[in-house]
């Protein structure tokens, strides 16, 4: 049912509160705040006087209010309406079942010839919501209640589908709801449980198992399934609800149970007690006999702890008509607290066959270094209050302080329950270190179900020490790689500019001891006469020696090629016509 | 011919799911997650794990672009399918959610196998004696997990613990396709909680993992949750609290944790692709032409990644572009930019020859993203050297000085008048 303790109750409840923002929702909220039993919104009242409309939906809804509330629904025209709605020729089974749900919440009379359209109906529409709709239809009109449909509850359960110890519709918790519900309220008018206990008790199963869901609607419907399953007509069901959550120990040692109906109420003059309540190994930690308490709600002590997981049997005395929970088998752990005892930390150089280090843990953590040729051998014992136990999780775990990386080994026990972990390194620096190197820092991790929490103790830090050992692999595909930048190449080494300057100076220099000289023979230019040919011939080397600088100065081959060749044609002639005038000079003197 | 019609709309269809359930229950159990698989694809089918009419590929084609299969404890699919029709699945590009549990059946074991994840016996849960949730009165086996990879893309921003209850899995350390989603913690263990340990688990620590993904070399993607029970509307619901845990319980993160890392399996997040790849000379247009030594060049190239089912630019702070020739020569950054534009710009190696510009991006939870260009690089033409270089002067006063010498000297060549012998020839006949 509604498990106190988990919340549930709180949950649910918080869900089915303001704001309201529509009739189906005020609907809800108000049937929900009912089956649980809580106070109702006052202002639903005046949201149904203000939202409703003369139509078949919103009646419906302003209708259950009313009742559950106590408001009035002031339109006029309701019956008629409604009684239209229901001698209308091609009315639903949904038309039919709204209508006359409104008319018998607003006490108004139904037509009496509904029953027939009904009974017609449902045999035409054939769908397990039909059912639903007729019987919770048919509970409402005065009368006795149709033997047929009363008979036909058992057959469309067997509709349903069964998987494990649930029962549902394949339409789904709606579905199922409704159903139940109708099957809840036909049966009640009709004085007797149609469904047999094995079904109701696997619907029920189906129905709890929803409370979890989120959604108005899903609770809201679980809350329908479970009002159905609690109304006291549909044989009701009870579960089971643990308040200290199964678990026992030194400082809480009281089991308490509470018998509840679906919707989570206790039941009223019932009492408990213990039948049996043995472990695997036989022992008992309750003693069988009556529980203490009452009303619903019982209490035992555990009279011895014992560590371990117990199947605790009650028995149940309860008030006529109720069923006996499908289980009545209980299973409770008791946990206690292991201590560390006889420990011995031993490391051995197997080569020498003599011992380097040993402890009994008794000066805290162990300093130690270890090889290929060590071995690690580390005993010890468990113990509670009763002796040695052996427990599910005995490991010894070795850290690497700088990767962090664990190694596990597992303590075995022996049959006088002694833990031993025997480690040689020879063949572990591979196998199980990956041979990597570093200081480790062992400690021992100690858990089980029936520890309260796990236990991890510092054992020692051991340095270990591996030939060739191997940097752990770190996966470089998955990240940046480093940048890169190009080295260019340096250029050449060149002189100083000093040199270059100097050997120019020294180039120069005999241009300029040229013209000195010349001043001193007397070289001259006497015999220069100014004429054409003398311009075009010194013009046209003169205009060579500066297309040869132009050349050198950036111009291609071609276009100085094609300068040339014009200007050389001119320098030829003019050249040749200044030396046969020179020569024709020289041969007249 | 009905059939091709079919084949035809499908190929054009955008993306179809196929949901496969173990039971009726599991529509009710897990409807959360249902429904918050139908918001992400609009196009689902639901079928039960052994319904005859399970059919995965028809006529060569993958009728479904993902399935999730809700089926933990099936022991065969009906209509003949095997693990092997999903791995072929998975072959072709399709995208695959399961989920196990403690009575986990051998086909979800075997399709986990074959992609590198070993999914632990029937029979043992993930155990741990130090976080288990405080309403766990049992083998302590519902379990508070908080160990995510640190990967938002796969796991969200900052995921908060989730409460796991199922079977453990361990992957070979060595294989880089694995991912680690969410791992077991150090006191962790993967056994039968009723038997006592006689030999080394599958797993022990962080090496166990509770959630694991697997993205293939073709960018498929399969991820497995070891607790079918995680996905469920109880677990969505529920506050936890590991034992060893100070404070308040707070709401348990499965629902947000679940939908990101379904999100990320469906490819609906973590694709990347690569557009309008551009090269050129600074200042100048691209253009097909060889790039020449020492020459600053800038590349851009536009990164998109799917968010949400839709494409958007890309944000990351470490793309890398190499400049290649056999060995990579430059590699830099790429500076992300508005639209997903990534640019960098670097001086061209003093080296020859043909290059490539390549971006490889490889991270976790992201597609493999890889753009290779082929450029080449020429030396310096003839006329691009340096020069009137200090050092040369000499040679250019030598030059140049001998054709001014030239010039002068055809004057003085020519023109001379010998004045001496005129005199000796006057003073001759003055005798």
């Amino acid at each position: 049912g509604i498990n106190a303790e988990y919340g549930d109750r709180e949950k649910i409840s918080s869900v089915f509160t303001l704001p309201i923002d529509s009739l189906k929702s005020a609907y809800q909220v108000t049937v929900a705040r009912s089956i649980l039993q809580l106070p109702l919104l006052d202002s639903t009242c005046d949201f149904v006087a203000s939202n409703t409309q003369l139509a078949l939906a919103d009646l419906y809804f302003a209708s259950h209010i009313a009742k559950i509330q106590g408001c009035q629904v002031d339109i006029a025209g309701i019956e008629d309406y409604l009684n239209s709605e229901i001698a209308g020729e091609e009315a639903s089974m949904n038309s039919l079942f709204k209508a006359v749900t409104s008319l018998s919440n607003l006490e108004m009379t139904v037509d009496s010839s509904v029953a027939e359209k009904i009974a017609a109906k449902v045999k035409k529409e054939d769908t397990v919501m039909a059912y639903s709709l007729a019987y919770l239809a048919s509970a409402v009109l005065p009368g006795d209640v149709p033997k047929d449909l009363v008979d036909s509850i058992e057959d469309v359960a067997h509709r349903a589908d069964t998987i494990g110890n649930a029962m549902s519709f394949e339409g789904g918790l709606m579905e199922t709801s409704m159903f139940l519900k109708g099957a809840a309220v036909l049966s009640q008018k009709a004085g007797k449980a149609a469904l047999t206990d094995q079904m109701t008790q696997r619907f029920a199963n189906y129905i709890v198992s929803n409370k979890d869901k989120s959604g108005k609607s899903n609770l809201f419907y679980t809350l329908v399934g479970l009002d159905a399953l609690s109304s006291g007509s549909l044989v009701p069901t009870h579960l089971i609800v643990l308040d200290n959550s199964a678990v026992i120990s030194e400082s809480q040692r009281a089991l308490k149970v509470s018998l509840v109906n679906p919707l989570g109420i206790t039941v009223k003059d019932s009492t408990a007690k213990i039948v049996s309540a043995k472990g695997a190994a036989g022992q008992a930690i309750f003693a069988p006999g009556p529980m203490a308490g009452g009303d619903g709600v019982f209490e035992v002590s555990a009279s011895g702890l014992a560590r371990g997981v117990f199947s605790a049997e009650l028995g149940f005395e309860l008030p006529s008509g109720y069923l006996a929970p499908d289980n009545s088998v209980v299973k409770v752990k008791c946990v206690l607290p292991v201590e560390l005892k006889n420990a011995a930390f031993k490391l051995i150089d197997v080569d020498d066959n003599r011992v380097i280090t040993s402890s009994d843990l008794s000066g805290g953590m162990v300093q130690g270094k270890a090889d290929l040729s060590t071995r690690l051998i580390f005993d010890f014992t468990l113990l509670d209050q009763s002796g040695e136990v052996t427990l599910h999780q005995v490991f010894v775990r070795f850290t690497n302080t700088k990767t962090k990386q664990n190694v596990f080994f597992i303590a075995q026990a022996d049959l006088k329950k002694k833990y031993t972990v025997d480690l040689n390194f020879r063949s572990a620096a591979a196998k199980s270190f990956g041979s990597v190197a570093g200081e480790y820092t062992v400690d021992l991790v100690v858990g089980d179900a029936t520890l309260p929490q796990a236990m991890v103790v510092d054992v020692a830090t051991i340095s270990l020490d591996v030939p060739d050992s191997k940097e752990p692999a770190a996966d470089l595909s998955k990240q940046a790689k480093p940048e890169i930048t190009h080295l260019f190449r340096e250029p050449e080494k060149r002189p100083p500019q000093v040199i270059s300057t100097v050997f120019t100076a020294l180039v120069l220099l005999p241009g300029l001891v040229l013209l000195v000289v010349w001043a001193k023979l007397g070289a001259n230019v006497s015999n220069m006469q100014l004429s054409l040919p003398t311009i075009g011939f010194h013009g046209g080397l003169l205009a060579i020696i500066a297309s040869y600088i132009n050349f050198f100065l950036g111009v291609n081959m071609f276009t100085t090629v094609k300068y040339l060749a014009g200007v050389a044609v001119v320098t030829f002639l003019c050249g040749q016509r200044l030396l046969s005038s020179i020569a024709a000079a020289k041969k007249a003197k | 011919e009905k059939a091709i019609v079919l084949a035809v709309l499908l190929a054009l269809a955008s993306c179809r799911t196929l949901v496969i359930l173990e039971n009726v229950l599991t529509k009710e159990s897990h409807s959360s997650f249902l429904a918050s698989l139908a918001t992400k694809d609009k196009d689902i089918v639901y079928k039960y794990a052994t319904d005859s009419s399970l059919t995965i590929k028809k006529y060569g084609e993958s009728l479904y672009n993902n399935i999730v299969i809700l089926a933990p404890s099936v022991t065969a699919f009906g209509n003949g399918v095997i693990a092997n029709d999903f791995l072929t699945f998975l072959d072709d590009g399709g995208n695959i959610v399961m989920s196990a549990s403690s009575a986990v059946g051998d086909p979800v074991k075997e399709i986990a196998a074959e992609v590198g994840i070993e999914i632990d016996d029937e029979g043992t849960s993930v155990i741990d004696h130090m976080n288990y949730d405080v309403s766990d009165v049992g083998d302590h086996d519902l379990v508070v997990a908080d160990s995510f990879i640190s990967a938002p893309v796969i796991v969200g921003e900052s995921p908060k613990p989730v409460l796991f209850k199922g079977v453990g899995m361990a992957a070979d350390p060595d294989n880089s396709l694995v991912i680690d989603i969410l791992r077991a913690s150090s006191t962790a263990y993967s056994h039968a909680a009723n038997q006592d340990i006689l030999e080394y688990p599958l797993a022990i620590g962080s090496s166990l993992l509770l959630v694991a993904g697997m993205q293939a070399r073709n960018n498929a993607r399969i991820v497995i949750f070891g607790s079918h029970d995680m996905l469920s509307d109880k677990f969505y619901n529920a506050d936890v609290k590991a034992q060893s845990a100070e404070g308040a319980p707070q709401a348990a993160g499965n629902a947000e944790f679940a939908s990101s890392v379904v999100d990320w399996a469906l490819r609906r997040n973590g694709d990347l692709r690569f557009s309008n790849v551009k090269h050129n000379k600074v200042g100048e247009a691209p253009s097909d032409a060889a790039y020449r030594i020492t020459d600053e060049v800038e590349y851009s190239i536009v990164i998109e990644e799917m968010r949400n089912g839709n494409w958007e630019a890309f944000k990351g702070s470490d793309v890398q572009l190499e400049f290649v020739r056999i060995d990579p020569f430059v590699r830099a950054f790429l500076a992300p930019g508005s639209d997903g534009v990534f640019k960098v710009g670097f001086k061209v190696p003093d080296v020859y020859g043909v290059y490539q510009f390549k971006v490889d991006y490889n991270r976790v939870g992201f597609t493999h993203l890889y753009s290779s260009t082929q450029v080449s690089v020429r030396p310096f033409h003839h006329t691009e050297y340096e020069r009137f270089i200090p050092s040369a002067y000499p040679y250019y006063a030598s030059a140049f000085s001998m054709l001014g010498g030239l010039f002068i000297f055809s004057f003085v060549f020519l023109y001379h008048k010998d004045t001496s012998s005129d005199k000796s020839k006057a003073m001759k006949k003055a005798e």
